[in-house]
């Protein structure tokens, strides 16, 4: 590896460990940093703290970390695939599909009287933003195969994220208040709802996606020049479109089910990666890219608790002007 | 050496090549030629397998391409498109690189005899100072170029090009056209590629396949002559 790309990762990995401590200090309960790295090593501390530092806390900013990674490398799978920078799971309308898995899940339940234990509702949740997920996917590469315009399939990601958002309106509308509550708030965006129990279907569910991803490495190096020179390198396109299918529904998906819509970390995150290792290879990108996500979510979660602001605010700032750049320069989208 | 056994190409109702009996001679390069629309990118994409003929086969080496997966034709196969490629940060040698695609591992690493084999495939078409250079900062020329030491490296028998001398100004298309009949020469490789640029191509190919009428017709390049004045109503 290029020294330029040892030191990035050092460097990178650096500010992700003092993000992610920083990200436990900071906090609406002002605590100094001597309690709070006694409570994370098991150290002397009230039980107060312990439980401050480490439920609420901790699990908020490995959330953080889960879905910087997740987010990133689901949008960098999709701009790899599609050919198309704009691509992400935001901007294809996946994470409204998600959204909309949710929204008749979590309105839907109430009014079917079907039992709102904990764990049912955490995996319906999941398994909705799944079903929905998978579903927005197949239709876009379904729409991909047959139209190459890569702006036409962003209009179409575009509209198909308001049909959603106007099925869900009126989901809302049909719905009771307690139920519309937590909707609204899910859809707020916010790593503040994840428990412990919830990180143990989270982080597998993660990991899995991240193998999978990783797997599609070179697969992904050779679509970069397309998909004919793809298939008469040897590459069996329909498996690794199948791979990162599925990989995107997990990432995107179960991220989206237990921290609402968070746009712009998986679209922006690929291409700071690419702008700082100055590199298009995917052995790279992938590590990059999960950094950066994971950065750019800590950060976010770091500056809404100090402002007291929604997560997915935070990030279309942090990431719209990312899209700007992208959209100005790029030769592929002047065609 | 490619033979067409009973080839039937066409779309929906169009037919474009009618029960096609044929041989491209290995070592040799021939010039695909035929009015637009005759099916001269549809040929080369069912040569390398893009596509599926509607009927017969594609024999190399007395295997049918069918019977192959993507990993074995690969090996036998290589092609430049007319896609272009402007991947922005991607380096020349990276292109180069993917060639090696069927030799290498999962995560696509390297080892010293494919950075040979690059190193041959850039030098071999005159890029060897363009390696470190992006793929997005090239003219249309040094850019077919690379896709075509991309193809080297890949160390297949055959390449397929389906007009690899289309953007390019005279100067250029004439290099191309002699770049090829050398590889094919000098490196024993069975070279088609689809062209309007029968000035640049005739001085060195070997053969002419003409696709004309549903029927493709390859003819040693010196009796060749009447039947292009013919389709080009020269």
């Amino acid at each position: 590896m290029a020294r330029r790309s040892t030191i990035l990762f050092t460097t990178l990995t650096i500010a992700t460990a003092a993000l992610f401590i920083l990200d436990i200090v900071v906090g609406s309960v002002n605590l100094p940093l001597g309690k709070v790295i006694a409570a994370l090593f098991g150290g002397q501390s009230d039980p107060l703290t312990r439980s401050i530092v480490l439920d609420i806390r901790l699990v908020k900013a490995i959330m953080a970390l889960l879905s910087g990674v997740a987010l990133s490398l689901s949008g960098l799978q999709m701009q790899t695939l599609f050919r198309n920078p704009l691509a992400g799971p935001y901007t294809l309308g996946v994470s409204a599909g998600a959204s909309f898995g949710v929204a008749l899940f979590l309105l839907g339940a109430p009014l079917l009287a079907i039992n709102t234990h904990a764990i049912i509702s955490s995996l319906g949740t999941a398994g909705a933003a799944w079903i929905g997920a998978a579903a927005i996917l197949m239709l876009i590469i379904a729409l991909s195969k047959r139209i190459k315009d890569i702006m036409v399939i962003l209009i179409l990601g575009m509209m198909l994220s308001s049909a959603i958002s106007a099925v869900i309106e009126i989901l809302q509308y049909l719905s009771d208040e307690a139920a519309l509550k937590s909707f609204v708030v899910w859809s707020m965006g916010s790593l503040a709802d994840v428990t412990m129990s919830h990180l143990s279907l989270i982080a597998p569910v993660i990991i899995l996606g991240v193998i999978l991803a990783v797997s599609t490495t070179k697969s992904l190096n050779v679509l970069l020049l397309g998909e004919q020179y793809a298939q008469t390198s040897g590459i069996n396109i329909a498996r690794v479109r199948r791979i990162v299918f599925i990989s995107t529904t997990l990432l995107a998906g179960t991220i989206t089910a237990f921290c609402g819509p968070i746009g712009f970390v998986g679209l922006a995150a690929p291409h700071i990666a690419r702008m700082l290792f100055a590199s298009a290879d995917h052995r790279i990108l992938i590590p990059a890219s999960a950094i950066i996500g994971a950065i750019m979510m800590l950060c976010g979660d770091i500056i809404s608790k100090a402002l007291m602001l929604p997560i997915n605010t935070i990030t279309a700032l942090m990431g719209i002007p990312v899209v700007i750049y992208i959209v100005t320069r790029n030769r592929n989208l002047m065609q | 050496m490619i033979t067409l056994q009973q080839l039937t190409l066409g779309f929906n109702s169009r037919t474009l090549l009618n029960n096609c009996n044929a041989t491209f001679e290995q070592g040799s390069l021939t010039a695909l030629v035929g009015r637009n629309g005759a099916g001269k990118s549809t040929l080369l994409r069912v040569l390398a397998a893009l596509d599926t003929p509607q009927a017969g086969d594609v024999i190399i080496n007395n295997t049918p391409i069918s019977s192959l997966n993507a990993e074995q034709r690969a090996r036998l196969i290589s092609f430049v498109s007319t896609q272009r490629v402007r991947v922005s940060n991607l380096k020349c040698k990276d292109v180069v690189a993917i060639g090696r695609t069927p030799y290498t591992n999962w995560m696509g690493s390297l080892q010293e005899q494919d950075k040979q084999c690059v190193a041959h495939a850039l030098e071999a078409v005159g890029m060897t100072a363009f390696a470190d250079r992006p793929i997005d900062t090239l003219s249309d020329g040094e850019c077919q170029r690379i896709m075509i030491a991309r193809a080297l490296a890949q160390q297949t028998p055959i390449i397929l090009l389906d007009e690899p001398t289309a953007f390019l100004d005279i100067p250029n298309r004439f290099e191309i056209c002699r770049l090829l009949a050398t590889l094919a020469h000098t490196e024993n490789k069975t070279i088609i590629f689809s062209t309007h640029d029968i000035d640049a191509a005739m001085p060195v190919c070997d053969n002419v396949a003409i696709l004309d009428n549903c029927a493709l017709n390859i003819k040693p390049i010196d009796s060749a002559k009447e039947l292009l004045n013919k389709l080009f109503c020269l």
